[in-house]
């Protein structure tokens, strides 16, 4: 997969979140996106996922213009900001319910406990925990197996081993090809995760430069 | 690749609008049993004889053409306005909530936002079939335990003295069909206008149409086309069926067209950011 987008400029209620956005993504990598609340991270995760229109510019998928023709990148996995479900069942029947859209009969037990939730808890989804919900939320945008995933701000409420977790899951998913596109708050996280990093301030997007990046890992 | 199908979006919708709808649905069928247990014991008491279909008219006829004079006072049908007013506040919900409380999940599972559209458009078309059906069933419930039996359709001829020539099928389509057909249309124009603009707005211009409608008896008031003792069968200056029909479907396609454009150009933020 490979996503140009190009002089990507988004505006609400007169207010620019993103500004002259031009970056490639490609397959077999994870794009860290660094920035403070508010700097225009989670629109632009928005605006890749479908869910924003650009006021101007264009992101195109693989050849094909977001919104134009498609609605939605294919193959999508998110989890954008806090996850949402249905209050009053399980994390299986929630699962179960929206793999049953796509019929692609994913094997939801093993990605429950691959993010660390026990596959036959009975408790509704209102009883679970911060750190629950995330893992639900991240259990979900992994269960097609995407092509593209999408997680913002996915290492909130984790704890240590959850955390851990995640990142090995991220790992696997970046050596099967996934193109992963990441934020958090945790600046060494994202700079040992991502191949590339854009700081991200008042809806502009800077390219880190790589050897920024190779030190942050060597030195962990 | 493995396209969604708008069918497996619509029984997604199906379950979960089911679910999301099971406590108003309970109370419906309450509101129905209520309803049907009243009219059915006004008209023993009154010692008419009648049956099934005079039942629906006193809680479905909603009123005849209402003329202002000094002494006339308006009174809304109540059973005829509650019927349908709380049919919008049932269907009228699910699709907001499905695209910004539920994560909208399913907005981006369907990869279309025009196969979303079309999915919650047969939601709600199944949602209004099946609430006509817990009636109908309340009310037989009624009719079988205390009422009178009957389920002529002639008994309405007879009782409301009505012209002979009337045919079964101009019944069946005043009292079924273009009720129906409205209802679909009225939820619609709900539909889009909810999420283009907001769920309470949807709902508030069903009731506004609902109210202006009983008040005054004009064509293009499309409420009037659910109020059976306003039909041509019933007056001679009534409303035209298929005119209802010309109406209803103009609605229907001109609003689905106008919704899938405009949804397509729609941001979706969180619910908080919305309202």
């Amino acid at each position: 997969m490979e996503i140009v987008i190009q002089h990507l400029t988004k505006t609400i209620n007169k207010v620019t979140v993103l500004e002259d956005v031009n970056m490639k993504l490609c397959s077999g990598h994870i794009y860290g996106f660094q920035g403070e609340n508010g700097s225009g991270k989670t629109m632009l995760l928005r605006a890749i996922s479908g869910l924003l229109c650009a006021t101007s510019g264009k992101i195109v998928i693989d050849g094909q213009v977001l919104g134009k023709d498609i609605s939605f990148p294919p193959n999508l996995g998110i989890m954008l900001e806090n996850p949402a479900f249905i209050d009053s069942y399980t994390g299986y029947d929630n699962l179960k319910l929206l793999a049953s859209i796509r019929r692609k009969n994913p094997d939801i037990k093993q990605v429950l406990e691959q993010v660390g939730l026990a596959a036959n808890d009975k408790r509704k989804y209102r009883k679970y925990s911060l750190g629950m919900k995330q893992r639900l939320g991240i259990a979900c945008a992994i269960m097609e197996n995407p092509d593209l995933l999408i997680l913002d701000e996915p290492f909130n409420a984790l704890d240590q081993t959850g955390q851990d977790k995640l990142a090995e899951i991220l790992l696997k998913k970046k050596e099967e090809g996934c193109l992963i596109l990441l934020t958090a708050h945790d600046k060494d996280v994202l700079e040992r995760l991502s191949d590339e990093l854009f700081l991200v301030s008042k809806g502009r997007f800077e390219r880190k430069a790589k050897e920024c990046l190779e030190n942050a890992s060597s030195n962990q | 690749m493995n396209s969604v199908k708008t069918l497996d979006l619509y029984l997604f919708d199906i379950k979960n609008g089911f679910r999301e709808n099971k406590i108003k649905i309970v109370i419906a069928c309450v509101m129905f049993l209520f309803f049907a247990n009243v009219t059915v014991k006004q008209c023993m008491l009154c010692q008419v004889e009648v049956g099934f279909w005079i039942y629906w008219t006193n809680i479905l006829g909603g009123m005849p053409e209402y003329i202002k004079t000094e002494t006339s006072t308006f009174e809304l049908p109540v059973s005829w306005f509650l019927f349908y007013a709380y049919l919008y506040f049932l269907i009228g919900f699910y699709p907001i909530t499905d695209l910004y409380n539920n994560g909208s999940h399913s907005l981006i599972l369907s990869e279309s936002r025009n196969k979303w559209m079309l999915s919650k458009f047969f939601w709600i078309v199944t949602m209004i079939l099946f609430y006509f059906i817990i009636f109908t069933i309340c009310l037989m419930i009624n009719v079988f335990f205390i009422g009178e039996k009957d389920i002529a359709l002639s008994q309405i001829i007879t009782f409301y003295g009505l012209s002979p020539c009337i045919h079964s099928t101009e019944i069946i389509i005043n009292y079924l069909v273009l009720p129906i057909i409205t209802t679909i249309a009225m939820a619609v124009l709900q539909f889009v206008i909810s999420i283009i603009w907001n769920a309470i707005y949807g709902y508030m211009l069903s009731v506004i149409i609902l109210v202006v409608s009983v008040y005054w008896m004009k064509p293009f008031l499309i409420g009037n086309y659910l109020i059976v003792l306003r039909s041509g069968m019933f007056a001679t200056n009534g409303m035209i069926s298929y005119m209802g029909f010309v109406f209803d479907m103009g609605i229907i396609i001109f609003m689905m067209i106008l919704g899938c454009l405009l949804f397509r150009k729609k941001d979706i933020l969180k619910i908080r950011e919305k309202i």
